[in-house]
């Protein structure tokens, strides 16, 4: 049983087998889930699809804007908080006016008092 | 069984396997069997109510698979299969099995090698008749009727494949 034929009909079935379990044994797992998957996918309603693709874009859209909140514009600077001013009680108004330097008084000259005039005699 | 669901499941997943490899004969890169073997699950799918079990699953997954590999094809034209596997594809085959031995290893290698360059040499329409006789052992008339061809149509592109690989492996070893 020389035959050509048979010989490169033998060969090839083998060389195809060979690489066929070469193909099965490197097959990827996460075909098997996402075949077993499709009816599930196809059986869900329509609403429900949408409402699944609803949900994914705002997650997404929360995602952005968690990683690009560092690069936004610096906003306005913040306003100066200023102390409320609380009234003064007595003993630190009194402190206050001792504590402020006062002039010297001025000393007016005392008044000149004039003898009053001498009576004419006669009068 | 009444559940098309788990109907689905216990008839067309379990074929998955054999679908799997035999587009990975039919495209000669495992990322793209991946993608078109969840295609062809997908239409199987949309198509299941009209599948009524005439022939066995796997010859009508068979079906689906080939139409979908020739329309994967068109979409992503013939260059990247005249080139061979796709990058990912090359940089697996270059990382080593560390579980055979050198020798073991290069003569599977080489078998690889030689499936592979004659499988690239070969049209489609050849690879889908000689998958289904040396990997799936059908035979002429069940290759026939898997394929919607005549038989004598089966017959002459086994042979025209056969002295294509005795051509190649003639000039390639001197054998």
């Amino acid at each position: 049983m020389n035959d050509p034929r048979h010989a490169i009909e033998r060969r090839l079935r083998e060389a195809m087998r060979a690489e066929a379990d070469r193909c099965a044994a490197d097959e990827p797992a996460r075909l098997a889930a996402r075949c077993a998957a499709i009816p599930t996918a196809a059986a869900m309603p329509i609403r429900h699809r949408a409402a699944w693709f609803w949900a994914a874009g705002l997650a997404a859209a929360a995602a952005m804007a968690v990683v690009l909140r560092p690069f936004a514009p610096p906003g306005p600077p913040a306003p100066v908080v200023r102390p409320v001013a609380v009234p003064a009680t007595g003993a630190q108004l009194a402190r206050l006016h001792a504590s402020v330097p006062r002039p010297p008084p001025v000393l007016r000259p005392p008044p000149v008092v004039r003898p009053p005039p001498p009576s004419r005699p006669g009068s | 069984m009444n559940d098309p669901a788990s109907s689905f499941e216990a008839t067309a997943l379990a074929c998955r396997p054999r679908i799997y490899r035999a587009a990975c004969l039919l495209l000669a890169d495992p990322h793209e069997a991946e993608d078109v073997t969840q295609r062809v699950f997908v239409e199987a799918w949309r198509g299941w109510a009209r599948f009524e079990g005439r022939s066995s699953a796997f010859t009508w997954l068979y079906r689906i698979l080939v139409r979908t590999c020739a329309r994967h094809r068109r979409r992503h034209g013939r260059l990247a299969w005249r080139l061979g596997p796709s990058e990912p594809a090359a940089a697996a085959e270059a990382i080593p099995d560390p579980a055979p031995g050198p020798a073991e290893r290069h003569a599977r290698d080489e078998t690889h090698a030689d499936v592979r360059t004659l499988l690239r040499a070969l049209s489609p329409k050849l690879r889908a008749v000689l998958v289904l006789r040396y990997v799936e052992d059908c035979t002429v008339p069940e290759i026939a009727r898997a394929l919607g061809l005549p038989e004598g149509t089966v017959k002459s592109r086994l042979n025209y494949a056969l002295e294509s690989a005795a051509r190649l492996w003639r000039t390639e070893h001197g054998s």
